[in-house]
């Protein structure tokens, strides 16, 4: 029974983030996008109140929590004000194409679960602090402060971004208990989730069965790092729901708009709050975006703050409270910043390549990798998802110079894991259209 | 919306779709790659099939658990340094209700720590002899003993 409300506590984040995505203007979305979009914004909300409140020391409890994320998400449609109400997608008869890319996804996603379920997917991460971390949060009803500052917690990393640790702690709170199982599984959640939700975003860019393709391509791939790499129950798989549903909503002809830059700009302020590597991603694909769209500056800034603000102040949140209660100030390094160890370097790209090569014989990097190749040359927004990769790796690999030992057995464990959101954006680059994609502006007298 | 030239060609939709359907081959393979009899089995800890090492530690603080009175204070002491780390990390997680203590941390001896401790699980290795303590319990891979209060 425990199990059951800890899950249905998460399955309960679409109804957070609904206040949102029920303004007219997503209604180009179809239901299950925008059921999975509304999941995406619940948690980013949800992990923003529980912060907030920890930060106004007021305890949590499972109904203001809710009550204040869904009222934060409601709040958020003020930044929609003058946006039109937009069509639902045209219903579309599912060809034998798509009917095979949904039954891909569907064996990819119950492979995970099967994974997932017999404890061969599990993270050493969920037993070591994930776990422990929400079970002290839902405890203390709050960001466990004396828990943090304890000297013998400091392997708990006290800084780490609080998405997961608040998520699960809510969970917690509602089940009344932690259930690591359901803490695991949420891996195949979230994997299900992209399955349902990511094609109909992907629908904007490209025609329905390239969009099917992409999605079952992204999923398998996804099933099959996290199944070799051990995933489950760790912040991985949120963010790479949230990394890449972020990024198919930058990447639609219709994403230069106020409701378009304001749920990916949510969406990037909960990849974000999930992961360290969730900044340098959203800090390069905004730069990126701003960059191939063009448009007045005054344009841009708007863009800019839309997509920067809600991680701005996610993390400001954060970071207040870190500082407030002389926890952290800043994210923990293995070093000081430009104390890299450049010797280190070919041993850690053959590292990087062993890693990659021992995870399903390296065929969910190399497939996505030869799917870009052989799609040819794609159109200039394909710049945004490489650009993204580029500076992903370059922030991986500068973060593994940092170590003044051998880095070996870091990468060994976890260059798997940080480095999947690389063949994600390939495959997003790959589905690209090879022309410009922006509208004609109409002419004079045209309008 | 409707297909555009330079979209994905229906060729390179129909390959994506095998290699999709290749890759999930693996998280299966990985699974039926074990004998039948192992498969069917339910795991017993979350480790089960990802650390057998980590496994076999878990199920001994599960075996542990129902001999510590919650709200107690308790250490892990073990064979092996990395043993000890990985046990005190995990008790954090197994015993919500109770205070682990570390009597070693990365290798390094802490005891001053796990003297502390009401209760101490010993893991494939006996308690040091100076500890006063009494035996609770023996499990499998150790034993669970309390601290005995000075005279």
């Amino acid at each position: 029974m425990a199990g059951a409300t800890w899950l249905a506590a998460l399955l309960f984040l679409p109804a957070v983030g609904s206040p949102l995505l029920a303004h007219p203007a997503f209604g180009r979305f179809s239901f299950a996008s925008r059921a999975v979009l509304a999941a995406g914004v619940g948690a980013a909300f949800l992990s923003f109140a529980m912060t907030l409140l920890a930060l106004a020391d007021v305890r949590w409890g499972v109904a203001l929590v809710a009550t204040v994320a869904a009222l934060l998400a409601w709040g958020s449609r003020a930044f929609l004000r003058g946006e039109a109400q937009t069509a639902a997608p045209e219903p579309v008869r599912r060809d034998t194409a798509e009917r095979f890319a949904a039954a891909v996804a569907s064996i990819a996603v119950l492979a995970a679960l099967a994974a997932t379920l017999g404890g061969a997917a599990t993270s050493v991460d969920l037993v070591f602090f994930w776990g422990a971390k929400a079970q002290q949060f839902a405890a203390a009803r709050g960001v466990d402060t004396e828990f943090l500052s304890d000297a013998a917690h400091q392997y708990m990393h006290p800084y780490y971004p609080p998405l997961v640790s608040n998520l699960f702690a809510f969970a917690t709170m509602a089940a009344g208990r932690f259930v690591w199982t359901c803490a695991a599984l949420t891996f195949p959640l979230g994997l299900g989730a992209l399955a349902i939700g990511l094609p109909g975003v992907l629908r904007g860019m490209v025609p329905a069965r390239a969009a099917a393709a992409t999605s079952a391509l992204i999923v398998a791939t996804l099933a099959c790092i996290g199944s070799q790499a051990d995933v489950a129950g760790n912040a991985d798989m949120p963010l790479l729901l949230f990394e890449t549903l972020a990024m198919a909503l930058l990447l639609r002809p219709d994403s230069a708009r106020a409701s378009g830059d304001l749920l990916a700009g949510i969406l990037f302020a909960a990849a974000a709050s999930a992961k360290v590597e969730g900044l340098p991603f959203v800090l390069a694909a905004t730069a990126l975006a701003l960059v191939l769209r063009g448009g007045l500056p005054v344009e841009r800034g708007k863009a800019a703050l839309r997509l920067l603000a809600p991680t701005a102040l996610s993390l400001g949140a954060w970071f207040a409270f870190g500082a407030s209660h002389k926890l952290f100030y800043e994210y923990s390094e293995y070093g000081r910043f430009f104390d890299i160890h450049a010797e280190h370097g070919p041993g850690i790209a053959a590292e990087i390549l062993r890693a990659l090569a021992s995870t399903g014989r390296g065929l969910p990097y190399l497939i996505p990798l030869l799917c870009l190749i052989g799609a040819g040359r794609r159109g200039r927004m394909a710049a945004l998802p490489l650009g993204t990769a580029a500076a992903l790796a370059v922030f991986i690999v500068f973060t593994y110079l940092h170590l003044t030992g051998d880095p070996a057995q870091w990468i060994s464990w976890s260059a798997a894991r940080v480095f999947a959101p690389i063949p994600v954006l390939f495959t997003l680059a790959a589905a690209c259209p090879r022309l410009a994609r922006r509208a004609p502006e109409p002419g004079p007298g045209k309008a | 919306m409707s297909p555009s030239a330079g979209d994905p060609r229906s060729r390179s939709v129909t390959l994506w779709l095998v290699a999709a359907f290749a890759l999930c081959f693996f998280p299966i393979a990985a699974r039926t790659a074990r004998p039948l009899d192992e498969q069917l089995r339910l795991p017993v800890t979350p480790l089960d099939r990802t650390d057998g090492r980590l496994a076999k530690q878990w199920m001994f603080l599960e075996s542990c658990r129902p001999h510590v009175a919650p709200a107690s204070s308790l250490t892990v002491i073990a064979d092996d340094p990395d043993a000890a780390m990985s046990l005190y990390m995990m008790s954090i997680g197994a015993f919500p209700y109770s205070l682990p203590l570390p009597s070693s941390y990365y290798g390094l001896l802490t005891p001053e720590e796990g003297r502390k401790a009401e209760f101490v699980l010993a893991y494939r290795r006996p308690p040091p002899a100076d500890w006063p303590l009494r035996l609770v319990a023996n499990v499998e891979d150790g034993a669970i003993y309390a601290r005995v209060a000075a005279p």
